[in-house]
């Protein structure tokens, strides 16, 4: 594994990334989280001054729906040039010499960002329903993302219809890890048959959910995981957001288990102009079990040893109880 | 997993997870971790083994539909929904016996330990 700590070349690569003369990375410590990605705290010392950053790069053997790290940073970066609270870009690295392999660096933000603590520990996050507006509001900022020609570039064109595209892409996936689950066929066929009719689509997140976003004690500080994000039907983000897979342990709190659907809709509604199709929202969320189940499955296939491969393992498992809610959101006689 | 598996197996796997969660809250961050996920993955693979014959009769129940379901042979066909309802819910619960709902627990009261 490369070391980051006394890496000459990695403090040549920062000092040139944060027009520093004196460059030492004085400790790096692996992060929490990140079945796809590393992150790896740097706490350097540039000019005399003391920063903390994030350094992130591909786990090993990442899965096929995650953007790369160079994608990613083209994304984030623009979030931040929209005023979305992320953390601020520092620059990306192509060259696997320095540190393993390419990374990207942002400056860290302080704030938990365990989904089941966040929803469990209400000493974190500030006033809920303030926090569920302000999620909202935020949403519609990245919603309202105009890709200058590179970010266009890494997204590619607007699909003419996204609802049904993520039908035909959930399916494939399913087809390219050989894998049957008829409770996963079912919910497809249900939601091919029920999917809305093509509208607006925007740069959308794609895992916009708690867990991957920071709070403190006063509120949100800054929305993380940017390798899904794409084009899509705006209500992809709400219904994402807002499925019973993304509450945890409260699952009667239904915007993310953080406050009830109304100020989170009301904050995005707000903020965008948008008005909130319950509708349309409702058959996102049965994509996003549908979604989730895939992607726990695609974790089950990866590659990997010791207690990683463990986890996987369970990941894998947590399409079950997945399946299970989207069986129950989809009876027949359901509302579509 | 086919055949049964005997019960003084399953105690064993019982003994097994109990042990690593009453190790772990002793031990560094990054063994803990490891202990609890040793413990969760024996106690899952425990409720696999106790329910596998269940399991492999409600998928044979299920059959092989997944072009039929594609091709739109069974749109509200309520009672193919509720054998993937009962053949997920029986997995549901060996993934995380808190998922089910208090009525498919009662419609599965035989798969408590």
């Amino acid at each position: 594994m490369t070391s980051f700590v006394g890496n000459a070349a990695l403090e040549a690569w920062l000092g040139d990334a944060l027009k520093a003369e004196a460059v030492s990375v004085e400790g790096a410590g692996k992060l929490s989280g990140g079945a796809i990605q590393e992150s790896w705290g740097l706490d350097v010392r540039a000019d005399g001054a003391a920063l903390a950053l994030v350094l992130r790069r591909d786990a090993e053997g990442t899965i096929e729906a995650s953007r790369s790290r160079e994608e990613e940073h083209e994304l984030v970066s623009a979030a931040w040039r929209a005023g979305v609270a992320v953390p601020k870009p520092v620059g990306f690295c192509r060259d696997p010499a320095v540190a393993g392999r390419p990374f990207a660096v942002v400056e860290r933000v302080a704030g938990v960002g365990y989904g089941p603590k966040i929803v469990r520990d209400v000493t974190l996050g500030g006033d809920r329903a303030a926090l569920g507006r302000d999620l909202g509001r935020q949403l519609a900022r990245i919603h309202a993302i105009e890709p200058d020609a590179r970010l266009a570039g890494v997204l590619g064109p607007k699909p003419a219809d996204p609802a049904r595209a993520e039908v035909a892409l959930m399916r494939a996936r399913l087809d390219d890890m050989g894998i049957e689950r008829p409770g996963l066929e079912w919910g497809l066929r249900w939601a091919e048959v029920n999917a809305p009719a093509p509208g607006e689509v925007v740069l959308s997140h794609q895992d916009f959910r708690t867990g991957n976003f920071l709070v403190d004690a006063s509120g949100l500080t800054a929305i993380l995981d940017w390798e899904f994000a794409g084009w899509s039907d705006p209500m992809a983000d709400l219904g994402w957001f807002c499925a019973r897979c993304w509450r945890f342990s409260r699952p009667d709190l239904e915007a993310g288990g953080i406050s009830d659907r109304t100020p989170f809709y009301a904050g995005y509604a707000e903020a965008s102009g948008r008005t909130i199709e319950p509708a349309r929202v409702h058959w996102w969320e049965v994509m996003a079990h549908i979604r989730w189940a895939v992607i726990a499955l695609q974790q089950g296939k990866r590659q990997a040893s010791g207690a990683e491969a463990l986890s996987l393992a369970l990941t894998a498992r947590i399409a079950d109880p997945v399946e299970l809610n989207l069986l129950r959101m989809t009876a027949p006689g359901a509302v579509a | 997993m086919s055949g049964a598996v005997s019960e003084g197996a399953l105690a064993l796997l019982d003994g097994a997870a109990e042990v690593l969660r009453a190790t772990a809250p002793g031990l560094a961050p990054d063994a803990r971790y490891a202990t609890l996920l040793c413990a969760s993955a024996i106690a899952t693979a425990r409720r696999d083994a106790a329910t596998a014959a269940r399991s492999e009769g409600l998928g044979a129940a299920v059959g092989d539909v997944r072009d039929a379901i594609r091709a739109g042979a069974h749109d509200g066909d309520a009672d193919l929904h509720a054998r993937l309802l009962a053949w997920a819910a029986l997995r549901a619960w060996v993934a995380d016996p808190d998922a089910l709902t208090p009525w498919e627990r009662a419609v599965l009261d035989d798969v408590a330990e």
